[in-house]
Formats: C-alpha cells, sequence, structure tokens
C-alpha cells in the first residue's frame, strides 16, 4: 500500500491556493490586494521585456510569493539548450525570490523554430535518458531544482515502449526533479487516449509533487483540448482529491486562460480547492502523529 | 537519421504540424506510421489538432498586435497575409512577442500587392512601433527646465538623449487616426492619402501616440538621431515658410512639448 507523503523531499514550502497573475487582473491586485496566498506567471511574459508588466510584477511580488512557470525551455527538444535563455530565468527567478520555477515535460521545436505548443515526446528509452541528461543540465544551471509538468497530450507514437506516468515517473527519479501534477491534464490525456487516470495518478511518485494545477477545458466528444477556460469539473476535482490522499497536501493553482474572469470569480473557483486541501492535511497531521 | 529515432521523430512530427501552412516538395509520411490512433480519431486527425492549433495561436498573437492592419485588410486577407508572412518569417524566439517584428516591413517588400496595400503597411509600423514602446526600457525623463537652463552660448553643441520608450512613424496616410477608430471602435477617417507624422512614446507606464506636424517631426527626429540643438533647429527651419519670430515660436512650443511629455531623459 502507497504510504501517505506530508512533505515534498525538496523542502519547497507548501504555499496554499494560487491564481494565475494575468493582464486583465492587474489594476485589480494592485489596488485591492486580494487574500490571494500566491501568484503564478509565466516567465515568458516578464523575460526581456521593460513595460509595464515587469513593474507590476515587481509590486506583486513585495507583497506575495510568486512562483515562475515557463512554456519555453523545450526540455525534450533535440535542438541544444538555450542558455541565453536560462541566464534570463535565473535572474528573474532571483529578482522575485522565486520558490520554484517550473515548465513542462515537451518539446516546441527543433531546427531553430519555435512552434510555441506544447509538443509531446515519445516514451522511449532514448527520449528519457535524453530529457534526464537536459534536466540535470538545467538544474546545475538555475542552481536549484526545477518542477516540470505533464502537458495535455493528442497524439501517442507508436515507438513508446512504455506508459506516460512511468515515463514521467522515472525522469523525475533519475533527473531527481520535482513535478507539477496538472489533475486536469491527466484527466485530458486519460480522455484522449483511454487509459485509466486514477492509474497515472496512484503511480506518480508523490514525494516529488510540489504543486498542482487545476483548470477547465473543452469536451469536443471526439476529444477534449486543454483550453485553461471555464470551472474545473466534478471528476477533475475527484482526481485531485486522490492524489491528495497520497501526497498529503501541495501548493495548487487554478489555471483559468482563456475567458478569463473578474478576479472574484477566479479566486472563487480556485478557493473550492480549500475545502479538499484541509482534509488531506487533517488526515495527514493525524496520520503523523500516530505514528 | 533514423525516422524512428528521437531526432527523426521531432523533425517529422514538426514538419507534419507545419505542413497545411507551407508549401513544401517533401512527400508526406503517413500519420499512422509514427503515430497510433484512438478509439475516436485516426492518427491523421490526431495530429491535426497541432496544426490547427499552430495557427490558431500565432494568428491570435498577430490579430492582437495588428488589430488595425487586421480591421483596414478584412478577416480573410488578414488571414492570407497572416500565413504568408508565418511562412516567410517563422518564430525562432522563446517569446511570442518579437512574432511581429518583421510584418511592417513584409507588407511594404514582400507581400503579394492589393488594395491599401501602402496603408496596410503604414498601418503595421505604426503598430509595431507601439508594441516597441511598451516593451522598451524605462528611464526618468528631464524636469521641465531643464532647456531654460542651457546657457545660451551652449545651445548650439548640446544634444538631447531620447528615452528608449519613443518611436516615430511618418506615413502616407491618416494612420494614426484609423489607429484609434479601430480601437475605440469608432467610424473610420478617410483612407486616401494624406502625409502623416507620429511620435510614439511612453509616459507613466501608457503608450501615447502623439499627432506631429512636419517641422515637428522634422525637429524631433533630428534630436533622437543626435544632432545638436543647433543642427535640429535648422533642419526644421528648412521647413518654415514665414517670418522668423512664428518660426521660433513654433520651436519653442514644439521643444516645450516634448519635454513635458517626457521624451528627453538627459542633455548631453
Amino acid at each position: 500500500m502507497k504510504s501517505k507523503q506530508t512533505r515534498n523531499r525538496f523542502g519547497f514550502p507548501d504555499l496554499g491556493i494560487g491564481v494565475g497573475l494575468r493582464t486583465a487582473h492587474y489594476g485589480h491586485v494592485l489596488e485591492q490586494r486580494p487574500a490571494v496566498d500566491w501568484f503564478e506567471i509565466i516567465s515568458e511574459n516578464f523575460l526581456g521585456t521593460h513595460g509595464r508588466p515587469g513593474w507590476v510584477l515587481e509590486q506583486a511580488a513585495e507583497r506575495y510569493p510568486v512562483v515562475m512557470h515557463g512554456v519555453s525551455l523545450s526540455i525534450g527538444s533535440t535542438d541544444p539548450l538555450d542558455f541565453d535563455y536560462l541566464k534570463q530565468l535565473k535572474e528573474l527567478a532571483l529578482r522575485v525570490r522565486a520558490p520554484w520555477l517550473s515548465d513542462h515535460l515537451c518539446w516546441t521545436g527543433v531546427a531553430g523554430r519555435n512552434l510555441h505548443d506544447l509538443l509531446p515526446l515519445p516514451y522511449t528509452e532514448e527520449c528519457l535518458r535524453h530529457v534526464v541528461r537536459r534536466v540535470r543540465t538545467v538544474q546545475d544551471f538555475l542552481e536549484r531544482p526545477i518542477a516540470l509538468e505533464n502537458p495535455s497530450t493528442y497524439v501517442e507514437f507508436q515507438s513508446s515502449s512504455m506508459s506516460e506516468w512511468e515515463f514521467l515517473a522515472r525522469v523525475a527519479e533519475e533527473a531527481d526533479c520535482a513535478l507539477l501534477l496538472d489533475v486536469n491534464n491527466v484527466y485530458v490525456s486519460s480522455f484522449n487516449h483511454g487509459f485509466d487516470a486514477g492509474q497515472y495518478v496512484d503511480a506518480i511518485p508523490h514525494e516529488r509533487v510540489v504543486q498542482y494545477h487545476l483548470a477547465g477545458h473543452t469536451n469536443h466528444g471526439t476529444h477534449i483540448i486543454d483550453s485553461h477556460n471555464g470551472r474545473v469539473i466534478d471528476e477533475v476535482w475527484r482526481l485531485y482529491e486522490r492524489s491528495l490522499s497520497l501526497s498529503g497536501g501541495r501548493s495548487t493553482l487554478l489555471e483559468w486562460d482563456e475567458d478569463i474572469p473578474s478576479f472574484e470569480e477566479l479566486h472563487t473557483e480556485a478557493l473550492r480547492a480549500r475545502a479538499w486541501l484541509e482534509r488531506a492535511r487533517g488526515k495527514a497531521r493525524r496520520v503523523h502523529v500516530r505514528n | 537519421m533514423s525516422a524512428t529515432s528521437l531526432v527523426g521523430l521531432e523533425r517529422w512530427f514538426q514538419a507534419e504540424v507545419l505542413r497545411p501552412h507551407v508549401r513544401t516538395k517533401r512527400a508526406p509520411v503517413a500519420a499512422a506510421r509514427h503515430l497510433t490512433s484512438s478509439r475516436s480519431l485516426g492518427a491523421a486527425e490526431r495530429i491535426a489538432i497541432y496544426q490547427r492549433g499552430y495557427m490558431l495561436r500565432l494568428q491570435e498573437c498577430l490579430q492582437s498586435d495588428f488589430p488595425a492592419v487586421r480591421r483596414i485588410a478584412g478577416e480573410p486577407r488578414f488571414e492570407v497575409l497572416v500565413r504568408a508572412y508565418l511562412e516567410r518569417h517563422p518564430s525562432r524566439h522563446w517569446s511570442l512577442n518579437p512574432l511581429g517584428q518583421d510584418f511592417a516591413r513584409f507588407l511594404e517588400r514582400e507581400a503579394p500587392r492589393g488594395p491599401r496595400s501602402g496603408l496596410l503597411a503604414g498601418l503595421a509600423q505604426l503598430e509595431w512601433a507601439m508594441q516597441e514602446v511598451f516593451e522598451a526600457p524605462p528611464a526618468p525623463a528631464l524636469a521641465q527646465d531643464a532647456l531654460q537652463r542651457i546657457a545660451p552660448a551652449d545651445w548650439a553643441r548640446r544634444r538631447l538623449v531620447p528615452i528608449a520608450a519613443l518611436r516615430l512613424v511618418a506615413c502616407e496616410q491618416r494612420c494614426n487616426a484609423i489607429a484609434s477608430a479601430v480601437r475605440r471602435d469608432e467610424p473610420l477617417p478617410p483612407l486616401g492619402r494624406k502625409r502623416t507624422w507620429v511620435v510614439v512614446y511612453r509616459k507613466d507606464w501608457t503608450v501615447w501616440r502623439m499627432d506631429l506636424d512636419a517641422l515637428q517631426f522634422e525637429l524631433l527626429s533630428a534630436l533622437c538621431r543626435g544632432r545638436t540643438l543647433a543642427q535640429a533647429l535648422a533642419a526644421a527651419a528648412r521647413l518654415h515658410r514665414g517670418p522668423q519670430a512664428a518660426l521660433q515660436r513654433r520651436i519653442q512650443a514644439a521643444c516645450a512639448s516634448f519635454v513635458s511629455e517626457g521624451l528627453f531623459q538627459a542633455v548631453r
């Protein structure tokens, strides 16, 4: 029987419930100073720019913990790593005192191109070795562990020799990196590929999970697109609860990036996670005391 | 390179995602050779999700950066222009921010000619200037009385250093008025030829556009090119017709306006 983890192995703080820092809410965040636990930024939106977003970020980082979440690390690409990009990531992380940085287990382009999409990887031994090597290099350069997120995918490769969850777990173990478990993406991919989402969640090394993502999606009948709009559906909340029963609770973020509602509506949806988090933490404390 | 090696697979996958959007002589490799089907979709239908997503995402970015170009071109033509642009100028940067940096030049020199091609290029130039100004580094502005404190004997050799968040745009049409009307969802001004000049700048984190006349534009351009005050005044004076006193008033008003709007950061 899997034992419940109550702390992540990296000592990253449990920040509570966060939301994304989005342009539409800049004014509200600065003027109203809402009682939100933390913010997540899309790292690329604040690299190499000197305009108002950078100033807003500075103001926000003075009052709230700010975690960095990237989309261009392209950790699985066979193009060389971009060390200019990594240098800027590192500098930004120092400036905002980011508790951790994350990106996706994917690639975004080869031959110098960027398709600006989270492209899927074949789950092969060759790819595993390649990704592990690059994660270690990135972590050495950044001088800290990174968290990799499971992206939603719409294809599977004939050459894959293992499941996505086995691949993810092995990357995390062999590269000694953290995980950002996107529970909505587990659900979306399970629908698209016909696997058991519960089996996926159970197989994750939860001591490496430092953060959760929750989000809405768009169901087209034949497939689901990870559209990051709308509320979190019940099945995803149940997967979240299942994962919490194994991790004991972690920093949780609601992603809502399309058809963005008011800040109040966004935060209210995020706070639905509180009930499950408190239950998981309460159970974790009771287990700890009993042992 | 083996087709099933990681390098081979990634190159194949990328080529397939781009296939509907580029001209290629390469024969397609059936998606089913490398991808599985799901219970609902075949391999080709599954990769089509990425094919559609690629163009939609980049189109959205350019729609956001060039709303006036989109409005004047119309949706079908804008889509054609964007597709042609992305084929010739694909993204090679980790950020989407610079995606449109060559769009104005593309419209001017490379795009298929059509109605109001010149206007589209001018609007793109203006709208990209707004993006550049938005992203530029901040700098403290010159004090309001900075020019008055320059000793008369020093005027000839002093230079004004512009802020980084400043761009000058000269158009053959009413580009600034058109851009404003589009953004406010108001009726468009006449689209015919009329030479106009605009300074795009940032003040207090807000991007502004200010119409200039030819003399003001020439004066400001010369100053931004690093000319001395004397050289810039001489360049502007060549465009003046009328009494010297009127020229002096125009120059003084222009300089006062430039300083009060924070267009300069230093006197050298």
